[in-house]
């Protein structure tokens, strides 16, 4: 059956309001603004990395400022782009997506270090989307982002 | 004549579809799913890689399922998609343009090459599809350049 133009406006919105979670989340990372990173997720929500031999986890929103704290101490001060968003509406206020980062570094005069890609669970609360979880996988970063 | 609501809100669900076609591609590429990046195009899709001189056109799931297992299997590429322009020209088709990065999974992500799509689209059904995908390459590294030659290759 044809989805109604409510049905239709309401899944626009929605995938509007997840399209910009990673852009915001790109813009404050730039901008070096941690409590706009975080507020970007449920007050459960959590980051996890995946590198090729280790996983980190950061949960809740005292880890994740303290995670993001230290996000341009070593030598890597990341300057992301993001691309390839893809969104999937489960219902409910739930949805997943997948979107992949280039990042250079500003240290390093934006030399072109790396990219990998996020899997997401977004989650609305309220009338707002949020990050219930990254999990950030490297493809390849010439840098160890500390 | 100004458009109703309900005009505007399927031109608008139309465009968000489409943009995420090419999204979507790209996401297929990065994760070599095959199956995945054939079923976003129409029973009768048609892919033409541009480049070099030469024009290479493949046609249909078939076809297609085996170019894009050959290609992803030698060229490793790993995409990201930008400028994303989009025509609506009504009757469930459409036209667009987007443009795309390409590196290199097997070699540290080094840079092989950009480029361009002229895409058609398709609405079939609810869901929007290619109709076609013409890649125009603009830059190639030696190794993007030796994987676009094949066996279909017309001047």
């Amino acid at each position: 059956m044809a989805k109604s133009v409510e049905q239709l406006a309401g899944e626009l919105a929605d995938r509007e309001g997840i399209r910009e979670l990673p852009l915001k989340y790109c813009d404050c990372v730039w901008r070096n603004d941690l409590t706009g990173i975080v507020d970007l997720f449920a007050s459960d929500g959590e980051f996890i990395t995946k590198g090729f031999k280790r996983e980190h986890r950061a949960s809740g929103r005292e880890g994740l400022l303290k995670l993001y704290g230290g996000l341009t101490q070593g030598e890597l001060s990341p300057r992301p782009y993001i691309h390839n968003h893809v969104i999937d509406l489960a219902g409910v206020g739930r949805a997943s997506g997948r979107c992949y980062v280039e990042l250079r570094n500003f240290k390093k005069n934006m030399e072109w270090v790396g990219s990998g890609y996020y899997e997401d669970e977004y989650v609305k609360v309220g009338d707002d989307w949020k990050f219930k979880s990254r999990t950030f996988r490297t493809a390849y970063m010439s840098v160890n982002p500390g | 004549m100004a458009k109703t609501t309900e005009q505007i809100v399927i031109e608008l669900a139309d465009r968000d579809a489409i943009r995420e076609l090419p999204q979507r591609y790209c996401d297929c590429v990065w994760r070599g799913d095959v199956d995945g990046l054939v079923s976003l195009f129409a029973d009768d899709g048609a892919f033409t890689i541009i480049g070099n001189n030469r024009e290479t056109t493949n046609k249909g799931r078939a076809e297609l399922q085996k170019t894009y297992k050959a290609g992803l299997a030698s060229l490793t590429p790993r995409p990201y998609i930008h400028n994303h322009v989009i025509e609506l020209t009504g009757g469930g088709r459409a036209s667009g343009r987007c443009y795309v990065e390409l590196r290199d999974a097997s070699n540290n992500l080094s840079w092989l090459g950009t480029g361009f799509y002229n895409d058609e689209y398709v609405k079939v059904g609810d869901t929007w599809k290619f109709q076609s995908r013409r890649a125009q390459m603009v830059h190639m590294e030696p190794k993007m350049a030796a994987g676009t030659a094949g066996p279909q290759e017309k001047k």
